[in-house]
């Protein structure tokens, strides 16, 4: 046994996280003791100071069980209006509102009052479980989903309360309430077991000693096979084999209404054997019609609620795909079921299945249930006819064959003239199905025979040779017309098929293209506008639990429909139309679950007011899953960004925040000094000393607001909030005005201006022009020796105009030069590159860029220091008219 | 008329500190100062006290300025120094437009400051008095009255545009001409946004005024407000 086996094992033992523990008392039959006997274990469980509610218990009046309930805290029931009648059921809200560690819930098969938030209780309880919250709850055995054929075949009362195997096989502790049937007759008949007086007959029929005996037997049974899952599990938590249990159940269905019989018997099976179990329907392409659909998906959900897989497979022969899908699977028992009646119709599963079956799965058990001992009475089979209508077409193309074949009669010989015939008989049969292609085929031999065949317009018939032209014609036209209608029958499914396939493609291309959510959204709207008959919404919910329509309609939704969307949300479970939980709405939502919870509701609602046919069900959830995973994809590809976004600016913060420390406490560092240095010194200091350290401050107040302009222009360029004002400004201006500004950070250097008379006009924003200039100089100045040279140029060429500065300082390595304009690496030097270069080189950069303009950097003057150079496109000159500048 | 040295000045900012290190030099200078550490009692103060000249800080926590400035405009003509922040050149032409005669931006330098109350104080002290018709600066003479300018005493060549951008400079010697204010008077009110007129004039003026671009002597630009032919 593989470590993950046991693991998984293991982990299935412990309490999921959040889901609070079940534990069931399983009876045989009312009055067994099993609300007293629940009853009895809470009052333990309080005496032990757990804080518990009963939710809701029925005592039917009897002295003990109320007596038990004494001092138990109750949760009020709610109360509901149904068609007038005003009707209690447990306030699942009112439990949740305070929630206790243990509810007390009687009768989990209860099927709430309409109008409930859950069609059941046990839909309830699962609520209650999901928030963590333990249950007590009680069952008889009769309502559980798989035995209530057995019960009925037993009893002959068909209960209509039912639970899905599941519910009762995922408890925690089930307990069985045991109590000999001839005890309980004799509690009936002291009036200790509550029956209500109307169904007082039939009770009576029920609680008969062999119907309890079976009955008691069933419990027996399903607790029994509950404890062999137990110790399977055991073993396994163990490390050993558990008792061997290999393979798989396959059921083979199709849309007969003996289906849902069959997977009750298929879960059973299963269950006593161990075995995972699913539901094959092979769709061979035959006729479908509506109330055989219905069969069908009835019981393929069934199966579902029964933990069963559901397959539909496409083939041409039932058996042969059966056993393929089997080996497949490595399943090692296939279950069919056998009618009488369909010996008569050979053509769909029926006579020969068992026997195919049997002859092709060598090493499958094949087990065959004969589903006519069927005690209800039958509903009317399903009418696989044509409909009327194709029956008047027959006749019609008879008719229409006949006058063609009798204006060819002097041109065509007699025999060929039936193959006018058989052409009408193959239309039909290909325009409709087998039936009108037959009956056209029997109204043609008759036509033919009394208009051509001699002698004419009787239906005597002379020649031999006539007698065997007709029955080859009869032969020939059956034949074909099977074959027309099967071929058209195969390819309706065909296209059916395909339109389906088609129609997933068709969505995960269009997903594949899309990147993120408001694209995959608007690709699934776009894929979902073909159903032109439904409305179609995606709707999400944010954290505050406000509800936003992210496509298609934008209408309001009143407060049902919010609730089931609600619900569907929360449960990440389908919910609406059609469902069982608040299935009065117009609307079926289907989540769309990520794993970490649900991303999108689908919501479906039919224009027409009608039920979404299985047909739309079935694809509409084919097509969530691609969905569903590619809003997981595109979550994902925005939590990556986002993520990597964050980094990044707290990076930049980061080195902001060093590089502001430093750039700004130098200046008042030097500022602060000096002003101390007068204050306290005062006249000890050399006249010509004080005015250095006066001047000293100034110039530090100053670096302090180039740099305060710096950060404020840096937090513009990041916020993208930069506007720019161009206006026609001459380069000459720009210079001028950036040397004023640095004029005392200038002036230990020799500066060489080269700026010709002659420039073209800029069309920028002046101030950002000068600011980077600022920048650039500035930077020049610190990395200058003293009384070094620095440089100026302006020049211009046809396309752009650079502006560049040269020093002789210690320049900048080729490896860092593009590295220099970069924000976090200036910033993230920050104290560390000693004389800092602050954001300054990296701001002359966005201003330069804003323009459309760069910044380089080339070798500086006489082979040392470094050449930044601003580049900024030229634009046309404006127009100068003599006039405008001279009259 | 009132000796510069007498004048009174106003001074309305929020901020103590500006306004002590202001009232300090202007004091070392001979002016008598008042202050205002709000609008409506800047207002109330050129009211009263009838100042020669006005120092006005845009940003103030009661009122905006340019507000302070309108309401004062209605019924003084007194001489007003704005006080504004950089990267605010909207502004600044604003204010100017607004009435107020100059800017300084801060953080300013204090002998700029002082030189622009002076070329204010100076101006208004003129008002009375007829136009003068010679104006100098350095080597540079302009005479209205022949519409004549020389340098170094050599008459210049100048365009009709030329010698008009230069004459209206002149009246404001020393003072800021907003670039509009140049362009609605020159080339008339269609063109005030034709900037590229004034730079192509501006640049011809400056080459045969012999001012390195880079580097004037004579036009200054005041980068996106106008242009300032400075004194002497």
């Amino acid at each position: 046994m593989s470590d993950a086996v046991r693991a998984d094992a293991l982990l299935a033992d412990l309490p999921q996280a959040g889901s609070g523990r079940l534990k069931v008392f399983l009876g045989a039959a009312p009055g067994v003791g099993k609300t007293y006997a629940m009853l009895q274990a809470a009052q333990a469980q309080q005496r032990q100071g757990v804080d518990l509610r009963v939710g809701v218990v029925e005592t039917h009046g009897r002295a003990e069980t109320e007596a038990m309930l004494a001092g138990l805290p109750q949760q009020p029931l709610t109360r509901l209006e149904y068609r007038g009648m005003s009707l209690v059921e447990m306030d699942l809200d009112g439990i949740l509102a305070k929630p206790p560690k243990l509810v007390l819930v009687d009768e989990l098969a209860h099927s709430n009052v309409p109008g409930s938030r859950h069609a059941k209780r046990w839909q309830d309880v699962q609520e209650l479980l999901a928030k963590g919250i333990d249950v007590y709850t009680t069952v008889n055995v009769q309502h559980l989903e798989s035995l209530n054929d057995q019960v009925r075949d037993i009893t002959g009362v068909q209960v209509r309360e039912t639970l899905p195997d599941w519910v009762l096989q995922e408890a925690d502790e089930i307990l069985l309430i045991d109590l000999p049937p001839r005890e309980l007759l004799e509690r009936l008949r002291e009036g200790k077991v509550y029956v209500p007086e109307q169904a007082r007959a039939a009770i009576d029929a029920f609680f008969s000693q062999t119907n309890l005996t079976a009955l008691r037997e069933l419990a027996m049974q399903t607790a029994a096979a509950r404890v062999d899952a137990d110790l399977n599990r055991r073993y396994r938590q163990q490390g050993q084999e558990a008792p061997s249990i290999g393979g798989r159940l396959l059921l083979g269905i199709d849309g007969d209404a003996q289906a849902e019989r069959l997977v009750r018997h298929a879960s059973r099976v299963a269950e006593r054997r161990h075995l995972p179990w699913s539901v094959v329907h092979v769709d061979t392409g035959g006729e479908r019609n509506e109330q055989r659909l219905g069969h069908l998906q009835a019981a393929q959900q069934l199966a579902e609620r029964l933990g069963g897989e559901v397959v539909v497979l496409r083939g041409g022969s039932v058996a042969d795909t059966l056993v393929e899908h089997a080996r497949e699977r490595r399943a090692s028992l296939i279950l069919v079921g056998r009618s009488r009646a369909r010996l008569r119709r050979r053509w769909r599963l029926g006579r020969g299945l068992a026997e195919r079956l049997l002859a092709l799965g060598r090493g499958l058990e094949i087990s065959v249930l004969d589903i006519d001992a069927d005690p209800l009475p039958t509903r009317s089979r399903p009418d696989d006819a044509a409909p009327w209508l194709d029956y008047l077409l027959a006749p019609l193309a008879t008719a229409t064959a006949s006058l063609i074949a009798f204006a060819l009669s002097q041109i065509l010989e007699l025999p060929n003239i039936s193959l006018v015939f058989l052409a009408a008989v193959l239309v039909m049969a290909v325009r409709s199905s087998l039936g009108p292609a037959l009956a056209c085929a029997g109204l043609s031999f008759l036509a033919y025979n009394f208009l051509f065949i001699p002698p004419t317009w009787t239906l005597v018939i002379e020649r031999q040779e006539d007698v065997l032209t007709l029955l080859f014609f009869l032969l020939m036209a059956a034949l074909s017309g099977n074959l027309a209608s099967r071929q058209r029958r195969q390819l309706q499914a065909l296209r059916r098929n395909q339109s389906e396939t088609t129609a997933l493609l068709e969505l995960s291309r269009k997903l594949t293209a899309a990147t993120d959510r408001q694209a995959v959204l608007s690709a699934a709207m776009q894929q979902f506008a073909m159903w032109h008959e439904l409305e179609v919404s995606l709707l999400s919910r944010d954290r505050d639990g406000v509800w936003k329509v992210e496509a298609g309609a934008q209408r309001l939704l009143d407060e049902q429909e919010r609730a089931a969307a609600q619900w569907a949300w929360q449960h990440q479970q389908p919910a609406g139309l059609g469902t069982d939980t608040l299935p009065s709405g117009r609307w079926w939502w289907w989540p769309l679950s990520g794993e970490e919870g649900p991303l999108a509701l689908l919501g479906v609602a039919p224009k027409d007011q009608r039920a979404l046919t299985p047909e739309q069900r079935r694809l509409l959830a084919a097509l969530a899953q691609p969905l569903a995973q590619a809003l997981q994809r595109a979550q994902l590809a925005e939590e990556l960004e986002a993520a990597r976004l964050h980094g990044q600016t707290e990076e930049l913060r980061s080195a902001l925040l060093a590089s502001v420390s430093h750039d700004l406490r130098t200046p008042l560092t030097v500022m602060r000094g000096s002003i101390d240095s007068l204050l306290a010194l005062g006249e000890q200091i050399p006249l010509s000393e004080r005015r250095e350290l006066l001047e000293g401050t100034r110039d530090e107040a100053e670096r302090l607001d180039r740099y305060i302009q710096n950060l404020l222009d840096m937090t513009r360029l990041g916020h993208g909030s930069l506007k720019l004002a161009r206006d026609w400004v001459a380069p000459a201006d720009i210079v001028a005005s950036a040397l004023q500004r640095l004029r005392p950070v200038l002036a230990p250097l020799q500066l060489e201006l080269q700026v010709p008379q002659q420039l073209p006009l800029l069309y920028v924003h002046a101030a950002l022009i000068e600011q980077a200039l600022i920048n650039v100089l500035e930077n020049a100045a610190r990395f200058s020796p003293p009384q070094g040279r620095l440089r100026v140029m302006v020049e211009a060429d046809a396309m752009e105009l650079r502006f560049a500065v040269a020093d002789q300082g210690p320049g900048i390595p080729a490896a860092e030069r593009d590295k220099i304009f970069d924000m976090f690496y200036t910033a993230a030097r920050g104290d560390r590159g000693g004389q800092g270069t602050g954001l300054g080189l990296a701001i002359c950069q966005g201003m330069l860029g804003a323009h459309g303009g760069r910044v380089t950097v080339a070798e500086g003057l006489d082979g040392c220091g470094a050449s930044l150079i601003l580049h900024l496109p030229l634009h046309p000159q404006p127009q100068l008219s003599l006039a405008d500048m001279d009259e | 008329m009132k000796s510069s040295n007498q004048a009174t000045v106003l001074v309305v900012d929020d901020e103590a500190q500006i306004r002590k290190f202001l009232r300090i030099s202007l004091s070392a200078q001979g002016y008598k100062v008042i202050e205002a550490g709000n609008g409506a009692e800047g207002l109330a103060q050129a009211a009263l006290q009838r100042p020669d000249l006005v120092v006005l800080d845009l940003g103030l926590p009661d009122m905006d300025g340019q507000d302070v400035l309108g309401q004062l405009r209605e019924w003084s003509q007194v001489p007003v120094l704005v006080l504004s922040v950089r990267a605010g050149e909207g502004e600044k032409v604003l204010a100017l437009d607004a009435g107020a005669n100059d800017y300084v931006t801060k953080p300013f330098a204090i002998q700029e400051f002082l030189a622009r109350v002076r070329v204010l104080l100076r101006q208004a002290g003129n008002s009375d008095a007829p136009l003068e018709s010679v104006v100098r600066s350095g080597s540079l003479r302009l005479d209205f009255a022949y519409r004549k300018v020389t340098l170094n005493d050599v008459e210049l060549a100048l365009t009709r545009k030329e010698y008009a951008v230069l004459a209206m400079l002149a009246r404001h010697l020393g003072r800021v001409v907003t670039q509009q204010q140049l362009l609605r008077d020159i080339w008339g009110p269609t063109h005030v946004d034709d900037s590229h007129y004034l730079r192509v004039v501006v640049g011809h003026l400056r080459q045969k005024l012999g001012d390195e671009p880079s580097a004037p002597r004579y036009i200054q630009t005041e980068a996106g407000v106008g242009y300032r032919l400075l004194g002497d």
